[in-house]
């Protein structure tokens, strides 16, 4: 083995890993485990009481921090509402008034300006001085991407700073780009590069453009600190009016293959089949989810194609309306996208599927 | 739309418990731990049982318990000092067997230093061999959120990884 671990090999450890502490879990202590829970699922029971008092007290120390933030997506029991309810609050089934009207290389253009801007944000002490190439010290051949992303969108500029690494990482920490966020801390490499990035909240031009990432590097040399920031974004291409759904939507079909846990099976789930007017409510979120999606970036990003798992686990919605069946296609691997078809016809382009498969999901499992 | 529903929570829950526990081993790091998580995982799940047993997909939702769980017990346990005796004992409980550095040994002692989310990235890429979107679907984060963990993730451990090796060949 050399030094340098490649990311096929650290994969590879990593579910060599996993695999090799799997005797930790037995099977017949988890099933002891899960018979001793299940009474609470029936509320007649007169232990209920008791029981509830317990989920309470998991409840009420689980609810610390931001639970609340997941919990709505994963719980919370939500009712078929009535036709009559849901129709009053349901979004219309209607096809934006505006559609977008810029093409992908005013789109490419203003991704580029907002590079541009955002690169220049790196959050540096005053005594940070610009460089206008990669500095001796630096590895030529150390490089790191955040994707998907265009690399021609990509912005790099070099800095030195006077701190040590250490102090110039505490500055890093104490200081936020205006406008981004950092979720995660300091990030080390294998040859003394720290690193840590910042991404906007969201796009200031979301049909234009991704969020930006500003990803700050640096690395000590004899005292000072050389700095390398990047961004990386992606522009989107155009949706045409094709891709929208504007007609009545008299029914929905909902076709899903789990990759689920390979060792426990997965494939094809039951087709869930939603109609009007008993299903109004949730066909509609469906509806505004799809007008709501972006096009895709260009380029279309790709990503440990093909799945290696088996079966490829995939979403079919089929939107039966009045005039046309519309079949949105995504399949949940290589950052894939999601197709949509006309009476059968490929439309253009993808869509972004940020969004579409919790949505599908809460449509099918009535979450 | 009817959803048969012949089977009770307890049926599901009997089912997927072995699935639920290796994964509960993956996330927490130690059986005990484990253990906890999903007994944890199972209460909260039991509010709705009679949900949870009509869906097509349970095990689905029942993982989806489990990540919100974890996540929560470690910002809970933040606030405990973790001290290399409780790293020592979760890992030593199921050695690799090699005498000499075991990258694996390595990489689970690794494991249990991240925070739950990036763990929970991990777990599902490299051991579900979930693609990101479920990924991120599961974690109720952003695609870019998992991709960010896992790079850096790998990032981290080929680090850690070749500093001892190093430390290993040297002594």
């Amino acid at each position: 083995m050399t030094d340098r671990w490649t990311d096929d090999e650290l994969q590879a450890l990593l579910s060599e890993t996993f695999a090799s502490r799997e005797s930790l879990a037995d099977p017949e202590t988890a099933q002891t485990l899960a018979a001793s829970v299940p009474a609470l699922g029936r509320p007649k029971q007169h232990r209920w009481p008791t029981y509830v008092a317990a989920a309470t007290a998991v409840v009420a120390i689980a609810g610390i921090g931001a639970y609340a933030v997941t919990q709505a997506d994963t719980e919370t029991p939500v009712g078929n509402p009535s036709p009559s309810s849901s129709r009053a609050t349901s979004p219309p089934l209607t096809r934006p008034s505006h559609p977008p009207q810029r093409t992908y290389a005013e789109n490419r253009a203003a991704a580029a300006a907002e590079s541009a801007r955002v690169v220049e944000l790196a959050p540096l002490p005053a005594s940070a001085v610009g460089l206008d190439r990669r500095p001796d010290g630096w590895p030529v051949d150390y490089g790191m991407s955040l994707g998907p992303s265009d690399g021609t969108l990509t912005r790099t500029a070099w800095w030195s700073v006077p701190l040590g690494a250490d102090t110039l990482e505490s500055y890093l920490l104490a200081h936020h780009p205006q406008g981004l966020r950092r979720e995660d801390g300091v990030g080390g490499g294998a040859v003394g590069i720290r690193d840590v990035n910042y991404d906007q909240a969201g796009s200031p031009d979301p049909e234009a453009f991704t969020g930006v990432s500003l990803l700050v590097q640096w690395r000590e040399v004899d005292g000072r600190s050389l700095v390398r920031v990047d961004t990386y974004l992606a522009a989107r291409a155009v949706r045409t009016m094709d891709t929208y759904i504007d007609e009545t939507v008299t029914a929905v079909d909902i076709e899903q293959v789990s990759s689920g846990f390979e060792r426990d099976g997965g494939g094809p789930l039951p087709t869930v089949h939603l109609s009007e007017p008993e299903d109004h409510a949730r066909i509609a979120r469906l509806v505004e989810t799809v007008n709501g999606l972006h096009a895709s970036t260009r380029p279309v990003p790709m990503g440990s194609c093909p799945y290696p798992g088996n079966p490829r686990p995939s979403v079919t919605v089929t939107f039966h309306t009045t005039s046309d069946e519309i079949v949105l296609h995504l399949e949940l691997s290589c950052w894939g996208q999601v197709s949509v078809q006309r009476d059968g016809r490929l439309v253009v382009p993808t869509l972004d599927p940020a969004g579409f498969y919790p949505a599908v999901e809460k449509a099918a499992h009535a979450l | 739309m009817s959803i048969a529903r012949t089977r009770s929570y307890e049926d599901v829950v009997i089912a997927h418990a072995p699935a639920l526990l290796r994964l509960a081993v993956m996330l927490a790091g130690n059986r005990a731990d484990a253990e906890d998580l999903l007994q944890s995982t199972l209460l909260r799940a039991a509010r709705h049982g009679d949900r949870v047993a009509g869906m097509g997909a349970p095990a689905a939702y029942l993982r989806r318990v489990m990540l919100n769980e974890h996540t929560s017990n470690g910002r809970r346990s933040r606030r405990r000092v973790a001290t290399v005796e409780s790293v020592q004992s979760a890992e030593a409980t199921v050695a690799s067997g090699a005498d000499a550095f075991d990258e694996r040994d390595e990489a689970w002692r690794w494991l249990a230093t991240l925070k739950p989310q990036q763990r929970s990235v991990l777990v599902l890429r490299y051991y579900e061999d979930l693609p990101d979107v479920e990924i991120a679907a599961l974690l109720g984060c952003a695609e870019a959120t998992v991709r960010s963990h896992a790079l850096r993730g790998l990032t981290a451990l080929r680090g850690r990884l070749t500093t001892h090796r190093r430390g290993s060949e040297w002594t």
